[in-house]
């Protein structure tokens, strides 16, 4: 049994063994501390010329790590909090995403920014939130989410080795203690692989070819969609969980292949609702299933508000398992 | 009753705490909201707080530390202070249990039996104890051998009331069978219920054999009217609605004999047609175009409103009744069972038909019409060819 954050600690050590031009910066990353949420614990023990910490400048971070991914290094930009990505955003998307498209295949980019998104640990609005949805549609720009039915380990180590790409790697924070998932009891898994490298986590609660309901989500929200179906099981309601590890490029044939399968969708996502990658999931799967559907595409997101610090207040206003069982049951009735 | 008092979770970088300090003597009685020690990370110290009353009973050993949830003590509770146990709200089958324990029925068995019209409760008492499945509900039949009606499924067109407010796009369209709309009757509806978005037709029975293949506006005629409940029981279609009209008697028993194998009838209002607060309709009753039924007009079932029908505020029809285009019908009429009018028939406010009574085209009724009866006016009718007198 390996933890979600375990697999990053390991995919991190594994990636700068493997290459030498692999290195690190972000703030409070040095050990003892080991990051403030301990992904990079021991590393910079075992690799102290490669792990740089930082002064608390997101923009300069960032803009460090493009200038040494352009002088023919491979680094990990690690961003305290996902809602701090608004503080790089302009390197990331005027510059690190876009020199490759600007300057030429010869000028690769083969940055991976790695920072945890999510709510649900009271942490307010500013430090809870899951802002995938700003960086969705920038060319050049991978966004990559695994959920824990997923290797994540094995995707950061495919980033930050295998890919020349620029890679935006969400970790949803309450994922770090969660288990991988294994099969077992009534749910399969099935890791599909896709042409962008990176793998969707299919997980079925059920052993026929066409279940009551398909459900597309990604990141942290596998760890409340796959206990539930595996309840969900008992209840003789049989669904096909899909969980793409990659936002952007989306897999499309996966999600029309799994929709086609049941004919009634649920696109959930932990983001605000409006504007989101659901509704970009939800246009294409009409584009491409129009007409075939036994129900409308129903999507699924939180509230379009901020999030509060108090438990009770986020617990409202976060999608929560039950919003999702509510939902699933609809589309089934 | 005893409660454990657990090591918190105070920052998201650590796994455990330092217990500091005890504030309270081991055996000591505390309130609930009383420090009972306080613990620590790297980043603050914290005061844990007794979340009930009770008498504090010490684990954990200062100075060391504890990972998040371990138990550092507990809180007993006095035996005259015992709480009785909390019900919670139970989901669906939890809150009927089965003999031995285990929930009544499944989820997907309820859903479906709502959907299909069969009592969930009656199929569990037939199921003797054991949890209901959905093969068991497709399987039931009531005593008498037929599929039994259900309560109102709820997330759709209610059988007493129309709803004729914004739409819930959200819920799945409402599957229509329609029976005896081979020829243009069909034609019509199909159009009629391409325009409404919680409605759509899917399929077509009629007893023309030479129908049978073909298709009205995209929908087939899939056979004849004896094809209902082998649909049915597939789960095929949502509701009917009767569409023929010539004969009435055969119509009305036509849907008294489905309505007794439990199958829904659909009311079907085309968009342009008006429907005022506080009508109420039964069921399997089809208005057409630019018809309006005002203000708290109570209607029965199987009735058919041609085009313009106008029924004014008040009024009361029954069921089985057929209106021909622009029949109007004043403030207050009351038209019993059956009845049957042409074409811009005019009935004036307080008058009674009586059921089962034929109206031809253009009559003006002033008075109340007993059942069975026959009213004509004088026809148009040629009176002799136009001559041409000089130019």
């Amino acid at each position: 049994m390996t933890t979600y954050l375990a697999s990053i600690q390991t995919a991190l050590r594994a990636a700068f063994a493997a290459d030498p031009r692999v290195c690190l910066l972000g703030e409070d990353v040095l050990d003892p501390y080991g990051g403030a949420f301990k992904a990079t614990k021991g590393l910079s023990t075992a690799f102290p010329d490669r792990v740089f910490t930082t002064p608390i400048s997101e923009g300069a971070i960032t803009g460090v790590a493009t200038g040494l991914a352009l002088d023919g290094f491979r680094p990990v930009v690690e961003i305290m909090f996902g809602d701090f990505l608004t503080l790089c955003a302009d390197q990331i998307v005027n510059h690190l995403a876009k020199f490759t498209g600007m300057y030429g295949a010869t000028l690769p980019v083969p940055v991976v920014i790695r920072t945890p998104m999510g709510g649900g640990r009271g942490y307010g609005a500013t430090h809870s939130q899951s802002l995938e949805k700003m960086f969705l549609g920038v060319p050049g720009l991978t966004v990559v989410a695994p959920s824990h039915a997923h290797d994540a380990g094995a995707l950061l180590k495919h980033a930050i080795l295998g890919d020349d790409a620029p890679v935006l790697f969400i970790e949803h924070k309450l994922l770090y203690p969660v288990d991988l998932a294994e099969p077992g009891g009534s749910l399969r898994i099935e890791l599909r692989r896709e042409a962008s490298g990176y793998p969707t986590a299919i997980v079925r609660n059920h052993a026929t070819d066409a279940p009551d309901v398909t459900v597309v989500g990604y990141g942290g929200l596998s760890r409340l969609v796959v206990p539930l179906i595996e309840e969900l099981a008992a209840e003789e309601i049989t669904v096909d969980a899909v969980f793409p590890s990659s936002l952007t490029p989306l897999p499309v044939d996966t999600l029309v292949e799994c929709t086609a399968r049941s004919r009634r969708v649920l696109v959930v996502e932990e983001g605000t609702e409006g504007f989101n990658w659901g509704a970009e999931v939800a246009a294409v799967l009409n584009e491409r299933l129009f007409g075939q559907l036994d129900a409308p595409i129903r999507r699924l997101a939180s509230e379009d508000t901020v999030i509060p610090a108090s438990a009770d207040g986020e617990r409202r206003m976060l999608v929560g398992r039950e919003a999702v069982e509510d939902a699933i049951l609809g589309l089934v009735a | 009753m005893s409660v454990a008092v657990r090591a918190p979770a105070v920052s998201v970088n650590e796994e455990s705490v330092l217990l500091v300090a005890w504030h309270k003597d081991d055996g000591a009685f505390v309130r609930r909201g009383e420090v009972l020690c306080t613990v620590e990370t790297s980043k603050a110290a914290v005061e844990v707080e007794a979340e009930a009353d009770g008498y504090l009973r010490r684990i954990a050993v200062s100075g060391r530390k504890f990972k998040i949830g371990e138990a550092l003590g507990n809180l007993d509770g006095p035996a005259d202070t015992a709480r009785s146990p909390i019900s919670t709200p139970a989901a669906n089958g939890a809150e009927t249990a089965a003999a031995d324990g285990a929930k009544a029925w499944t989820k997907k068995a309820a859903l479906r039996a709502s959907r299909i019209g069969i009592d969930i409760e009656a199929v569990a008492r037939a199921n003797a104890g054991q949890t209901v499945t959905e093969a068991d509900v497709l399987a039931f039949r009531g005593s008498n051998g037929t599929l039994t009606k259900a309560a109102d499924p709820g997330n759709r067109v209610p059988a007493a009331t129309i709803v004729a407010g914004p739409i819930d796009l959200a819920s799945r369209p409402e599957r229509i069978l329609l029976l005896g709309g081979g020829a243009g009757a069909g034609a019509m509806t199909v159009d009629v219920l391409s325009h409404l978005p919680t409605q759509r037709a899917v399929g077509i029975l009629d007893s023309n054999p030479e129908t049978h293949g073909k298709t009205v506006g995209g929908v087939p005629i899939l056979g004849g009217l004896g094809l209902v409940e082998e649909l049915w029981r597939a789960g095929q279609f949502d509701s009917v609605i009767i569409l023929f009209t010539k004969d009435i008697a055969e119509r009305a028993e036509a849907f008294e004999s489905l309505a007794a194998k439990g199958i829904p009838f659909a009311n079907v209002v085309d968009r342009t047609a008006v429907v005022r607060a506080g009508v109420r309709m039964g069921r399997g009753n089809l208005v057409m175009g630019n018809a309006y039924l005002s203000t708290a007009v109570e209607i029965g079932d199987d009735n058919f409103f041609a085009s313009h029908t106008v029924i004014e505020h008040h009024s009361k029809i029954g069921s089985h009744c057929t209106f021909g285009p622009r029949t109007t019908l004043s403030g207050a009429v009351s038209v019993g069972d059956r009845v049957k009018t042409g074409v811009a028939v005019s009935i004036e406010p307080y008058v009674k038909i009586g059921s089962r009574s034929v109206i031809a085209s253009a009559c003006v009724i002033t008075n109340h019409v007993p059942e069975d009866s026959l009213v004509k006016s004088e026809r148009g009718h040629v009176v002799r060819p136009r001559v041409e007198a000089g130019r």
